[in-house]
């Protein structure tokens, strides 16, 4: 029979803990008194009753029961400790729902109460099937070779397979999350290159460098004919704070870009110029030497 | 049996919260910030007034992890306001060794105004066109020249070919 996780054999006098494996040869006091709250399960066994002797055993004392009934709790478990019922001045109760196995009536008694059954179990067919398969399961003499055991306290544990499954999909759930939410760190893309890089030098010996940024190396005059008029100017300059000058032409030809870096009193500044010249290509000047000078560039 | 199934629930569990852990220190450290302030000036070459049009640009860039905002705010010379995108995304890659993000911008919302300079006008349409048609609006900013001392970068923006120096801000 079956006591919450474990299985009885009270013939051989013996208790196995199915999840643990762990078996326990009862003692004549745990023995006596199981076999008493069995007989009588759903029934308040008197105190007397447990600890009567007879014509082999003595009598047991109030704390030898008492002792037996704590010790049976305790291998069954705290999950389970309460189907051995202590009422208060008069003994104990065993919860009516030890299964015995080998009890058709039990066995179809099972269906009865329908969660509370293991799904291996419930899930068979007739009631013979499941009186065959819990008996040949309660017949393996060393019990600890049942793989799962039903648990017919009421309170239904979710499956082993389950549990495993929803650990797996939280492992999946929290790396996705992980690779979906950051960027993605590639080393692929090499570093652009100006497409050419020119130095100017100021009337005061000073020098500047230019450079140039194209996305492509093909129909780049009009960026270097732009940069021709931006090194003229430049060369005009007695002297500048300016160190360094980046130009590009976009994509569509419509807007030239100048970004001029350099310092002044130790501090690094700045200047962006966007012109932009919707005018034909042929008709386009984004910048002029005249026009970058009244722009005061030098400055 | 019964035991090694549950040394592998504890097993599981147990990966289970490192690798928790190990994802949220992860996402905890990419979300450091990243902000640029370019300011340009804007000349628009206009041929029938026989004059040039001035306008101030200011573009912020702000990456957050893996979003990302780019503002870009139109002013005229006497300061008042010539319109604006605000453009919200995603940053799709960060290459690490040329200093390259890449974003994919997938909204934006304008204000345009009665003087807006023909810079907006362009990055309008063509966001615009990008995002109607294709349902992203994809740009690079590749860092050319950084100067993390002085909080100063020269950033390439690409596909529009775009040089701008910027401040690095904290």
């Amino acid at each position: 029979m079956q006591l919450g996780d474990c299985l009885v054999d009270l013939a051989k006098g013996e208790m196995t803990n199915v999840l643990t494996g762990k078996s326990w040869h009862l003692p004549r006091a745990e023995l006596q008194v199981l076999r008493l709250l069995v007989e009588n399960q759903g029934k308040v066994v008197l105190k007397q009753q447990l600890k009567a002797g007879n014509a082999e055993y003595a009598a047991l004392s109030d704390s030898s029961v008492a002792r037996a009934v704590f010790m049976l709790r305790s291998f069954i478990g705290p999950q389970y400790e309460y189907l051995i019922e202590t009422v208060k001045g008069k003994g104990y109760l065993l919860q009516d729902v030890v299964i015995d196995l080998a009890d058709s009536k039990s066995v179809e008694s099972l269906s009865s109460v329908g969660e509370k059954l293991d799904p291996a179990i419930a899930s068979l067919g007739s009631v013979e099937e499941r009186r065959q398969q819990a008996i040949s399961q309660s017949q393996k003499s060393d019990f600890t070779e049942i793989d799962v055991m039903p648990c017919a306290t009421g309170k239904k544990r979710p499956s082993i397979p389950l549990i495993t499954l929803a650990a797996s999909a939280l492992f999946l759930l929290l790396f996705t999350a992980l690779f979906l939410s950051l960027p993605e760190q590639s080393k692929e893309v090499t570093k652009t290159k100006p497409m050419r890089s020119d130095v100017v030098k100021l009337k005061s010996g000073q020098f500047m460098s230019i450079h140039l940024y194209a996305a492509s190396n093909t129909n780049n005059r009009l960026l270097l004919q732009q940069s021709q008029e931006i090194q003229q100017a430049f060369a005009l300059c007695e002297q500048s704070d300016w160190r360094h000058v980046y130009i590009a032409l976009s994509h569509d030809n419509q807007v030239l870009n100048m970004t001029l870096r350099g310092d002044s009193v130790g501090q690094s500044v700045v200047r962006n110029l966007k012109i932009t010249d919707s005018r034909s290509a042929k008709n386009k000047q984004f910048v002029s030497v005249r026009w970058l000078l009244d722009a005061e560039i030098c400055d | 049996m019964a035991k090694r199934w549950v040394w592998t629930i504890n097993l599981l569990v147990l990966g289970a919260l490192v690798g928790a852990m190990f994802v949220i220190e992860r996402l905890t450290a990419q979300e450091q910030r990243f902000m640029l302030n370019c300011a340009s000036e804007l000349t628009d070459r206009n041929e029938l007034l026989d004059k040039d049009v001035q306008h101030y640009l200011l573009v912020d860039l702000v990456t957050s992890g893996s979003t990302a905002q780019v503002n870009y705010r139109y002013y005229s010379v006497d300061g008042s306001s010539a319109g604006s995108i605000s453009m919200q995304g995603k940053v799709d890659k960060i290459d690490q060794d040329s200093n390259t993000y890449f974003v994919s911008v997938s909204t934006k919302q304008e204000t345009p105004s009665v003087d807006m300079p023909q810079h907006m006008q362009y990055l309008s349409y063509v966001s615009s066109l990008n995002i109607n048609e294709k349902g992203e609006h994809n740009l690079s900013l590749e860092l050319l020249d950084i100067d993390k001392a002085k909080d100063y970068a020269v950033v390439l923006f690409q596909p529009s070919n775009t040089v701008c120096g910027c401040r690095l801000v904290h």
